[in-house]
């Protein structure tokens, strides 16, 4: 007797429930109480919940979870198609960028490259001692044969840093603007920051091919996009209001609003999401990895798959020193556009 | 030291219980079994536990892990207990650890060995028959997609898939390309399904994507050990192209564990499957949805004139009410 | 109550010069249903009322009032009187519930978007209690800012605003920005930025309020010299009473939203209409204020011989005590351009310097 029976004879649906049997498999609880030689028999404080499971077991005509599921996966290979004939094309543009950066930064000869960052990086912080601390790591990522890896991560890092920034500074923008959009959009970033990578990863490869390098663009994309999106809503509301006032009174219209004052006031709070922005590409390297990204990712995935702690160690070593590397230069940059506000 | 003294202490108790002439069933004690994470490996360690706990008394503890890592703790630590499902092609450090007597080997778990090779879809076959050879997909690379899904990095097999189309690729213009991630291996293979598109690489068997996913096997040439044992090694001087042996998969415990617990050893020493058992159980469980507990289930009510010989009297006794 | 007349004329006289700004009839409720709120108030509901039994707050009841061009209307009254939210109808910075805001005999609240961004470019221009300089700009660029948001010629502007700066006492501190300022230097910049953007109208939101009293005299000072010479049309808020009487040309005083009195500031406080206003006005120094021209008997026949001398129509009080050496028994004859219009004896100005005596429903509770 299953714990629900007496609940659709009760009800009159039992002939219902007998024309459709899609009897699930027997369960491992049955099995143990067939072995004990008793029918499994429950004690009235361990009644089950009355999930979709345990009313198949009185009822066949219920479905069961995993036919939920299925059904879920079903609709998806039912709209894949379109999907693939929407979504391919917009998000080409990702990959040619990927694989125009990491040939450009993998062929160029390595004191051309480490000369052109040293050159930007000294231009973006006007500070010495970061601009040293900059070649010494990149020496020494060289010295421990590490520099392509580490090349090709960089690469990954600034094109996606950089479409992160060119979408979400507007979506930031549109979200102070709009109390509505601003709570329509919260619960998406917060979902993007917690739903398992790999849970819209493996349905993209239903999408583009695995070895598309959209697919982990957008894996880092869609993690990294929500710090600066988030901080610049909160840095354009956080603009003085008496400031905002002033404007007004002046005759400014929004586009004058949005780019004389809003933003250049904004900025430190956009350069602070820009940081983290960063930081957090870089947080996805591994799983980036794990759908096919070149780079220190797929180091650290070895070492750990070889057990070989030594390459995995260093390899994610070299991470934390890229990563160090960017916090400090855009810590710096940051430094100068607030002295030039002097807030 | 501590772990192995107390093991011994263990061991010396166990023993005493047994010669004071309680059955040895009850005194099986705790157990930490692996549970591999793919589909043949739970269902194996299902069976398994199911049989400890029911026949023998055990309380089992399962550890989700994998061939290397778990060779390394067994090696080191002692424990797990028991390790299932072992591909020794995919773990070099196997054979000296045999050697040295850190590992007691018990049977192969799956009897016909594991298969490991080179697939194409059977569609793709039917309309381009000349791609059940390796010459055959060299000769027309586009058919395949130009491109052959490799290992993951990491994996053994990946070392011994590209030292392979090393030496067979050449000017074809067929891609290596190295998988992130087993899910994402699994994944393609999928995608092309669910589109008829082509694919070319790696996989191996009993699977359920095998099950599920009607691939032929592409004929690479013959299986030569030296050959093979030149291509797991990533310095390979010489990579020629030969197929995969088969691949011999081995149920592991430590030595104190078979000292300490005869009764459970014998039955997993016994535990064995052939691939038309498993490739049925994978086979149901896909078409089911099943669980591997579920699969579990389904083996031990069907396969009665299996499992019944792998036990000792005892627990053949207390699992009566199942036995038909 | 309205103080005049609903005429529908669009050049009013106010003080015998052209009303530049008419506002009528306004209204402002704040709250979630600001008609309804409105229905309420025209039926009799008073303020703390309306906030009690309908969640709603009263801005502003009733306000009737005419700017005059070219003159200093102040409007002051206490917290919560409702000045802020007044002068920010004027340029829409905050919207109307009910009512007219006339400038130059045009409604703007008909006004689109981009008509009155034009109203607020050219017309009118404004000075903030907090300043409310653009912090990332030099003090150059922010003067410049009317200008540059009409989209000028950065030359022009340049040349304006250095002109400017330097007519409010800022040369030399151009490319500094505004945290390296002091208060009073950059309310200065401020209303130089105002000054820019050569609007007619100035609205001066307390522009003074957050200053040392001692920068508050001179910037009030400065105020009027500058008005001397451009005549524009400001309308001023403040709290300090001192500080209206001093600059205002026409006065305004708001309560709970509404207007209890206004007119010519002596008139004020010589016919307080109520004892609020006579609490209100208690305090000040009432010969420092007065003027000659408010006390004088007017000359009807000849000029009296016993006069001790002549005084300016315009002469405050205290300089005439201080004249007659605080002899009651002198007088005067009080001259306007050179010309006697009237006279002016000490004890009638004595009895001027004492208010009438505060009532208990005034604001005083001792």
């Amino acid at each position: 007797m299953a714990a629900y029976d007496w609940f659709f004879d009760l009800v009159g649906l039992r002939d219902w429930c007998d024309t459709d049997k899609t009897q699930g498999a027997m369960s491992m609880a049955d099995l143990l109480a067939k072995a004990n030689g008793a029918e499994a028999t429950t004690a009235w404080w361990d009644v089950p919940f009355p999930s979709l499971d345990t009313l198949n077991k009185s009822c066949g005509a219920v479905s069961r979870t995993r036919d939920f599921t299925v059904s879920i996966e079903d609709a998806f290979l039912g709209v894949k198609d379109n999907l693939k004939a929407v979504l391919d094309p917009l998000t080409q543009p990702l990959s040619w960028m990927l694989d125009g950066a990491l040939s450009l930064f993998v062929s160029t000869p390595w004191w051309l490259l480490i000369g052109v960052l040293l050159i930007i990086t000294y231009y973006a912080s006007r500070n010495v001692l970061v601009t040293i601390f900059v070649a010494l790591s990149f020496f020494l990522l060289a010295f421990i044969d590490h520099y392509t890896y580490a090349v090709q991560t960089l690469s990954i890092i600034f094109v996606c840093t950089i479409i992160s920034v060119l979408l979400g500074v507007p979506i930031g923008i549109a979200m102070s603007k709009s109390n509505a959009f601003q709570r329509f959009t919260i619960p998406i970033l917060d979902m993007l920051q917690t739903l398992p990578s790999f849970v819209y990863l493996i349905p993209l490869i239903f999408l583009f091919s695995v070895t598309e390098s959209k697919l982990y663009g957008i894996a880092i994309i869609m993690y990294a996009i929500v710090p600066v999106v988030r901080l610049t809503d909160l840095g354009i509301r956080l603009v003085d209001k008496d400031v905002i006032e002033a404007a007004n009174a002046f005759g400014m219209s929004s586009r004058q609003k949005l780019f004389g004052v809003e933003i250049p006031l904004a900025l430190p709070n956009i350069m602070a999401g820009v940081n983290q922005t960063i930081m957090m590409a870089l947080a996805m390297v591994v799983i980036a990895s794990l759908v096919s990204a070149p780079g220190l990712g797929t180091l650290v995935l070895r070492g750990i798959r070889n057990l070989e702690l030594g390459v995995g160690l260093v390899s994610g070593f070299a991470i934390v020193l890229l990563a160090v590397v960017l916090d400090r230069v855009s810590k710096a940059s940051l430094a100068r556009i607030n002295t030039a506000h002097s807030q | 030291m501590k772990i192995k003294h107390l093991k011994k202490s263990i061991g010396a108790i166990a023993l005493l219980a047994a010669f004071s002439g309680h059955s040895q069933a009850a005194d099986c004690g705790e157990v930490s079994i692996t549970e591999m994470d793919w589909d043949s490996g739970r269902v194996v360690t299902a069976v398994a536990k199911f049989l400890m706990e029911q026949g023998h008394g055990c309380t089992v503890t399962v550890v989700p892990s994998a061939s290397v890592p778990a060779l390394a703790s067994l090696a080191e630590t002692g424990k797990p207990d028991i390790l299932t499902e072992i591909w020794t092609n995919g773990a070099p450090a196997y054979n000296g650890m045999v050697e040295s007597g850190k590992i007691e080997p018990l049977t192969e778990v799956l009897s016909d060995g594991g298969v490991e090779a080179w697939w194409v879809p059977t569609y793709l076959v039917e309309k381009h028959p000349e791609l059940a050879t390796l010459d055959g997909i060299l000769a027309n690379p586009e058919l395949v997609g130009s491109r052959f899904h490799n290992c993951p990095v990491g994996w053994t097999c990946q070392v011994i898939n590209t030292n392979i189309a090393k030496a067979a690729f050449g000017e074809s213009g067929i891609e290596d390309f190295i998988h992130g991630s087993g899910e994402t291996l699994a994944a393609s293979i999928g995608s092309a399904f669910e589109s008829k598109e082509p694919w070319f690489g790696y996989y191996w068997a009993p699977t359920s994507i095998l099950g599920k996913y009607p691939m032929t096997m592409v004929d690479i040439g013959p299986s030569v050990p030296e050959i093979h044992e030149c291509n797991s090694m990533e310095d390979c001087a010489t990579p020629k192209v030969g197929a995969y042996p088969k691949s011999i998969v081995t149920t592991v415990v430590s030595d104190t564990f078979s000292a300490g617990n005869p009764a459970v050893t014998d039955m997993m020493r016994n535990l064995q499957f052939t691939n038309t058992e498993m490739g049925e159980l994978l086979a149901w469980k896909e078409d089911n949805n099943a669980s591997a507990d579920e699969t579990a289930v389904k083996f031990l009510t069907d396969y009665q004139d299996v499992w019944p010989n792998w036990l000792g009297d005892d627990a053949k006794a207390k699992l009566s009410a199942l036995i038909k | 109550m309205s103080q005049e007349t609903n005429e529908q004329q669009s050049t009013k006289q106010v003080n015998n010069v052209n009303a530049k700004v008419i506002i009528r009839d306004l209204f402002k409720i704040f709250g979630d249903n600001p008609k309804s709120g409105l229905e309420q108030v025209r039926n009799g509901v008073d303020k703390s009322d309306l906030l009690e039994h309908h969640g709603q707050v009263l801005g502003l009841r009733d306000i009737n009032v005419d700017i005059g061009e070219g003159q200093i209307t102040v409007i002051m009254g206490l917290s919560g009187s409702g000045k802020s939210t007044l002068i920010r109808h004027l340029n829409r910075l905050i919207e109307p519930t009910a009512g007219e805001i006339l400038v130059d005999g045009v409604d703007v609240m008909t006004f689109s978007k981009k008509q009155l961004r034009e109203l607020r470019q050219t017309q009118m221009s404004m000075v903030f209690q907090k300043f409310a300089l653009l912090p990332h700009r030099s003090v150059l660029q922010n003067a410049g800012t009317a200008m540059r948001v009409r989209g000028e010629d950065e030359d022009v502007i340049n040349v304006e605003a250095y002109k400017w700066l330097e007519r409010v006492g800022l040369k030399g501190v151009e490319n500094q920005y505004p945290h390296q300022l002091s208060g009073g230097m950059q309310q200065r910049v401020g209303i130089a930025r105002a000054l820019t953007s050569n609007a007619p109208i100035m609205l001066m939101d307390e522009a003074f309020s957050a200053l040392d009293p001692l920068i508050r005299t001179d910037m009030q000072n400065l105020l009027l010299e500058l008005q001397k010479d451009l005549h524009k049309t400001i309308v001023f808020i403040t709290h300090d009473l001192d500080e209206a009487l001093k600059i205002a040309d026409h006065l305004v005083i708001l309560k709970d939203g509404h207007i209890v009195q206004q007119g010519e500031p002596q008139d004020i406080l010589l016919n307080p209409k109520d004892p609020y206003i006579e609490d209100f006005v208690g305090d000040i120094n009432r010969a420092r204020v007065l003027r000659a021209r408010s006390i004088m008997m007017p000359l009807n026949g000849s000029v009296p011989a016993e006069a001790q001398g002549q005084v300016d129509h315009d002469d405050t009080l205290e300089s005439i005590i201080a004249r007659s050496g605080g002899d009651i028994a002198h007088a005067y004859v009080v001259v306007k351009d050179g010309v006697p219009v009237g006279t002016l004896d000490m004890t009638a100005l004595l009895k001027s310097l004492v208010p009438r005596i505060s009532s208990d429903a005034g604001v005083r509770n001792y």
